[in-house]
């Protein structure tokens, strides 16, 4: 009875301990994109700074991060690092419906994949909302950032230069 | 089994099944909780409507949330 209680316990354990953590691989990351009958995967972005920022349309902060994070983007394209990054946004909404209808009028230049049972916030082991992952050019999580306010995104574009610049 | 031991696994097993109870929810839980029917003050503008009828009627000069009976000497 006691091994088997024991046992029990690892396996929780063993579970509570795999979150993702800065400095690990980036756990398998795919899903079916919001708005295109196409399936993304982060490996196909091996070799690119990826920004993998959770959300969901009821998100209060999200409704400025999204346009933040696309103006970034924009301009970071304009600065001379067209293919050296990509952002990757995962949606949460339970119901996709209401995600497709926060990009109609807050519409985003990225990528955005669906995640409505949760398994990669779950895997990623997500403590607010939005929160974003900094995953470098070899696949590791180097950097996480939580929740969002305008005053941030100076830091975020900081990080994402220098994971770019391999200045870690 | 000892009577020790049953009595430790009776208070895990129990406490295991209390914790059920306040797993608090998830971040990507809070889809409901962040509808406008779920706020506090759902309509502002019926709530304004309330504070205007209250601090009328009691002459309350800035209304409810503010200490004082109207003298304007807080």
């Amino acid at each position: 009875m006691i091994r088997m209680l024991t046992g029990a316990l690892m396996i929780a354990a063993t579970f509570a301990a795999q979150a993702v953590e800065i400095g690990q691989v980036a756990p398998e990351t795919r899903g079916q994109r919001l708005l295109y009958e196409q399936s993304l995967d982060i490996k196909e972005l091996r070799g690119k700074t990826v920004l993998l920022d959770f959300w969901a349309s009821w998100c209060g902060p999200c409704k400025q991060s999204l346009p933040m994070l696309d103006q970034m983007r924009t301009d970071l394209v304009a600065a001379g690092y067209p293919d050296m990054f990509e952002i990757v946004a995962v949606n949460l909404d339970e119901d996709p419906d209401a995600a497709k209808k926060f990009l109609k009028r807050y519409p985003v230049g990225y990528p955005v994949i669906s995640d409505p049972e949760a398994e990669l916030a779950t895997l990623y082991k997500i403590p607010t909302m939005p929160t974003s992952f900094l995953i470098d050019p070899q696949g590791v999580v180097v950097w996480r950032h939580e929740g969002f306010r305008a005053s941030e995104l100076s830091e975020i574009r900081r990080r994402l230069v220098q994971t770019m610049n391999g200045e870690q | 089994m000892s009577p020790l031991i049953r009595g430790l696994v009776a208070i895990v097993l129990l406490g295991a099944l209390s914790a059920c109870s306040t797993t608090p929810l998830k971040p990507w839980e809070r889809g409901n909780l962040a509808e406008p029917t779920m706020a506090w003050d759902p309509d502002p503008l019926a709530s304004q409507l309330d504070s205007h009828v209250y601090f009328s009627k009691e002459a309350s000069t800035g209304g409810a949330s503010v200490g004082g009976g109207g003298c304007g000497c807080n």
